[in-house]
């Protein structure tokens, strides 16, 4: 093992290199560029092998990956914003018929306006294709991640999105633990099955009338969830090699908690500051992270509630006429009323700790009450 | 925690100068965080990089608006650069008669368009400023010896790291406070 | 030439009786047999494989979203090179919708890249599956749903085998099945080249073409021999006219279909004119690089 000064994207490329990828299809866009350059070099320089398509669009990078993966192979693409919006139905289909496609999302805000910075809405709006969702809050977790969602995703025949704020840590370098050999027992370990074999012709995704339709769904819907009892399972496997824990939802800071900060991607690591600085002022505060958003961690979550008299969600993501979309999921799927919804930091915008520590108080002192959208200006 | 900004325009080679700062520092052993600063760029218009410094994780996921230090590759930019109070600034100039004595801000230059140049780095109209400046910045800031430098460059820089170090040892000796 | 007696394809698939695409398929999987991956888009084909649990090509089938064809059988194609299994045939096959429209970005990209699959468009000049639908496949004069009579189609139909040419793949022909060995040889020839190659079949279709189920092969026939249809290939660049139209007077072609009951006059002579200006352009490539 050693310790490079990487980025996310960097991250992913050294875990797609290490992960023993037959094929990467792929098209450009900022601010995943560097994930795909990054790999495309490996393969020239011959330490990786897997074949790249460089198809000519994101509905074809889906597309691409589609049949790679079920004709068995193991199958890495990359996207953000405007592409994976664009890849959208091929999404679903992806999903429903059960191939086990990695891929990594560059968090980036929805045009117009132009953007190139940081939104979690892109992928959020992809909630409902069947994807299991990853978020990941800095370079190392990543890279981490990468390995476990080939993994999981063969484990449970269901493809994987890890998701990365655009810049804040695609782009943002720090120091990453990259494994050598030691990833091997674990990576090399591959689940793959091809759908499409000459020996045994079948037809994957036929008419289904609803007689049909229902029960595939019924199916899938239950591939999906047995995820995080998977993704446990993979994880302690993961631990041991790693000595790094991966849970669906993370916790920082006291039990009991005056407030709780539920947060998602960048915003994590931002507000573990926010947590401390509340405990120093003896508010009891607590960060609750979500990094796996699909299945969504609803027990994960109720337990990390627990004995919270309020809860602030910060949502770097908005759905129009609604609100932030972490918020709504947490209230839909736990039922409870003392939480309340932050959407902020869109479009790149800045969320400082302070930010943070400011609505913390504001809540417990009672002046906000309603869900609230932060900015104070440019 | 330290907070360095560096400033150039597109070409001179900021972001990388960001990067191998940042990796110079991780050598020393502290914590590090590279934050470029991704914008509409272009050959010429502003460039930002900034690097974060401590003794412990780096947690801060939002933009640096004034840092504590900034090493100026193109001082034309110097008017719209934020600086925290007391902070230093390290200019690339060869005149400094235009600077004001300031108590809250502590100035130093280099002629690093000159010492670029000397080196064969980069062409006139563009000298490749970034490696002399991270010379002089070890000078000035004392935080890494001159020797991690020079390795840093060895490993991200191939054949041409000779002579960017010698680029760094020439600000290292030349830089002077204003 | 003998017509490979075995039968992939079964019997019992779901094809409109007198289907030209039924037919086409038959003779393909004839020809490239059983290590034979097809992917189908949305299309006449998805209905005509079976329904859930069914699988009439008798070979694996994917089927995927409308526009995708061309990348998913790339797809495939790189997984099989990375298995080292270089003794399957990936094919597309798709309408001409799924071809000449929503597909054809998918479908440059492929040639483009000269992906290693067949790319076959059966093309029923119109959105068929969806009940009969002007597609940019459609022939100038045309009634369909979306050009009714009196306004029915007034562009000329897309040239796609000119279009797949400006990408230079090695392999491009056109068939029918009215000649089956012609178009098992394409295929077969097809199978035996590397990159990319397309397969072009016209492929009549009863109840939109309005027609006697019986008269499928006919039809194909007579557009071959009034010169609608023209038979070439361009293999590695070259072009090779197999068959020179008779120019059969081709308003026998049209009175035979009811989808061209209510062309104008003029439109059939734009037709007419249309077919000899693509003739002409056809002989002038065939003698310049042949």
């Amino acid at each position: 093992m050693k310790r490079l000064v990487l980025g996310g994207n960097d991250a992913v490329a050294y875990a797609v290199k290490q992960s023993h990828v037959d094929v990467v299809s792929a098209y450009p866009i900022t601010p995943q560029t560097s994930i795909i350059e990054k790999i495309a070099s490996f393969i020239a320089s011959g330490d990786m092998k897997a074949r790249f398509i460089k198809v000519e669009s994101e509905h074809s990078a889906m597309a691409a990956a589609m049949g790679a993966s079920a004709a068995g192979g193991r199958v890495f693409t990359a996207t953000s914003s405007q592409g994976l919006l664009y890849m959208h139905e091929v999404l679903h289909w992806a999903a429903g018929a059960s191939l086990p496609i990695v891929m990594a999302n560059a968090n980036r805000a929805v045009a117009p306006p132009w953007s190139i910075w940081a939104e979690q809405t892109d992928s959020l709006s992809q909630r409902d294709t069947g994807w299991i969702q990853f978020y990941a809050s800095n370079s190392q977790e990543a890279y981490d991640i990468l390995f476990l969602s080939f993994r999981l995703a063969e484990r449970v025949k269901n493809p994987v999105m890890v998701c990365m704020d655009g810049f804040l840590v695609t782009h943002t370098k720090e120091p990453v633990v990259i494994f050598g050999d030691e990833i091997e027992e674990f990576i090399s370990v591959k689940e793959t099955t091809p759908l499409l074999e000459v020996d045994r012709p079948k037809a994957i995704g036929a008419l289904a009338f609803p007689q049909d339709y229902m029960p595939v769904k019924i199916e899938q819907h239950k591939r999906i969830s047995s995820a995080l009892a998977e993704f446990k399972t993979l994880s302690d496997q993961f631990e041991k090699i790693s000595s790094r824990r991966y849970d669906p939802v993370y916790v920082y800071g006291e039990e009991n908690a005056d407030i709780v900060i539920v947060a998602m991607g960048s915003n994590a690591e931002t507000a573990h500051l926010a947590v401390d600085l509340l405990n120093r002022d003896g508010i009891k505060s607590k960060l609750v992270k979500i990094v796996m958003f699909r299945p969504f961690p609803k027990d994960e979550l109720i337990k990390a509630f627990e004995g919270a008299e309020k809860i602030a969600v910060f949502d770097r993501n908005i759905s129009m006429g609604k609100g932030g979309i972490t918020k709504d999921e947490i209230v839909g799927a736990l039922g409870i009323n003392n939480v309340v919804g932050i959407v902020c930091g869109l479009g790149g915008a800045d969320v400082t700790e302070n930010d943070m520590v400011k609505v913390a108080k504001d809540i417990l002192e009672g002046k906000i009450q309603e869900d609230m959208i932060l900015w104070g200006g440019r | 925690m330290k907070e360095i900004g560096l400033h150039g325009r597109g070409g001179q080679g900021v972001v990388m100068a960001g990067e191998l700062l940042a990796n110079i520092y991780f050598k020393e052993g502290y914590e590090v965080q590279f934050m470029p600063s991704y914008g509409a760029e272009r050959r010429g218009s502003p460039s930002n990089a900034y690097v974060r410094i401590d003794n412990k994780r780096i947690l801060y996921r939002y933009s640096i608006k004034a840092p504590d230090e900034i090493i100026v590759l193109n001082v034309t930019l110097l008017p719209n650069l934020l600086l925290k109070e007391g902070g230093v600034a390290l200019l690339n100039s060869s005149d400094s008669s235009n600077l004001k004595k300031s108590d809250k801000i502590k100035f130093f230059v280099v002629d690093a368009n000159r010492i670029a140049l000397e080196c064969k780095l980069g062409t006139p109209a563009i000298p490749l400023v970034n490696t002399a400046l991270l010379g002089a910045y070890c000078k000035i800031s004392g935080d890494f010896s001159l020797d991690t430098l020079k390795k840093i460059y060895e490993e991200k820089m191939g054949k041409k790291a000779y002579l960017n170090i010698e680029a760094a040892e020439k600000a290292y000796e030349s830089v002077r406070e204003v | 030439m003998i017509i490979p007696k075995e039968e992939i394809m079964k019997s019992n698939h779901l094809a409109c009786p007198g289907c030209g695409a039924a037919l086409a398929m038959r003779l393909a999987l004839k020809a490239l047999g059983k290590k034979t991956i097809v992917v189908i888009p949305a299309c006449c084909w998805t209905i005509i494989n079976g329904t859930w649990g069914n699988n009439f090509a008798g070979v694996p089938v994917f089927h995927t979203a409308f526009a995708t064809t061309a990348a998913v059988a790339a797809g495939i194609r790189a997984t099989l090179e990375m298995q080292g299994k270089d003794d399957i045939t990936v094919m597309g096959w798709a309408g001409d919708g799924g071809t000449f429209d929503i597909g054809l970005q998918a479908l440059s990209g492929a040639a483009e890249r000269n992906d290693d699959i067949i790319y076959v468009c059966y093309d029923n000049e119109a959105y068929m599956n969806t009940g009969i639908q002007r597609s940019s496949a459609t022939p100038i004069g045309a009634e369909t749903t979306t050009t009714p009579s009196p306004i029915v189609k007034d562009r000329p139909k897309k040239d796609l085998m000119e279009i797949v040419a400006a990408h230079d793949v090695p392999y491009i022909a056109s068939a029918t099945v009215a000649y089956p060995t012609d178009l098992i040889k394409k295929f077969q020839k097809a199978k035996s080249k590397k990159g990319f190659k397309l397969i072009h079949i016209l492929s009549p279709c009863p109840p939109g073409h309005k027609f006697p189920e019986n008269k499928t092969v006919e039809i194909s026939k007579l557009a071959v021999e009034t010169g609608v249809f023209l038979l070439y290939e361009i293999e590695d660049g070259k072009y090779r006219i197999n068959k020179k139209p008779k120019f059969k007077d081709l308003d026998e072609y049209l009175d035979i279909q009811g989808r061209f009951r209510n062309t104008p006059k003029e439109q059939r002579e734009a037709l007419k004119e249309a077919i000899k200006k693509r003739w002409e352009y056809l002989l002038v490539k065939a003698e310049h690089f042949g």
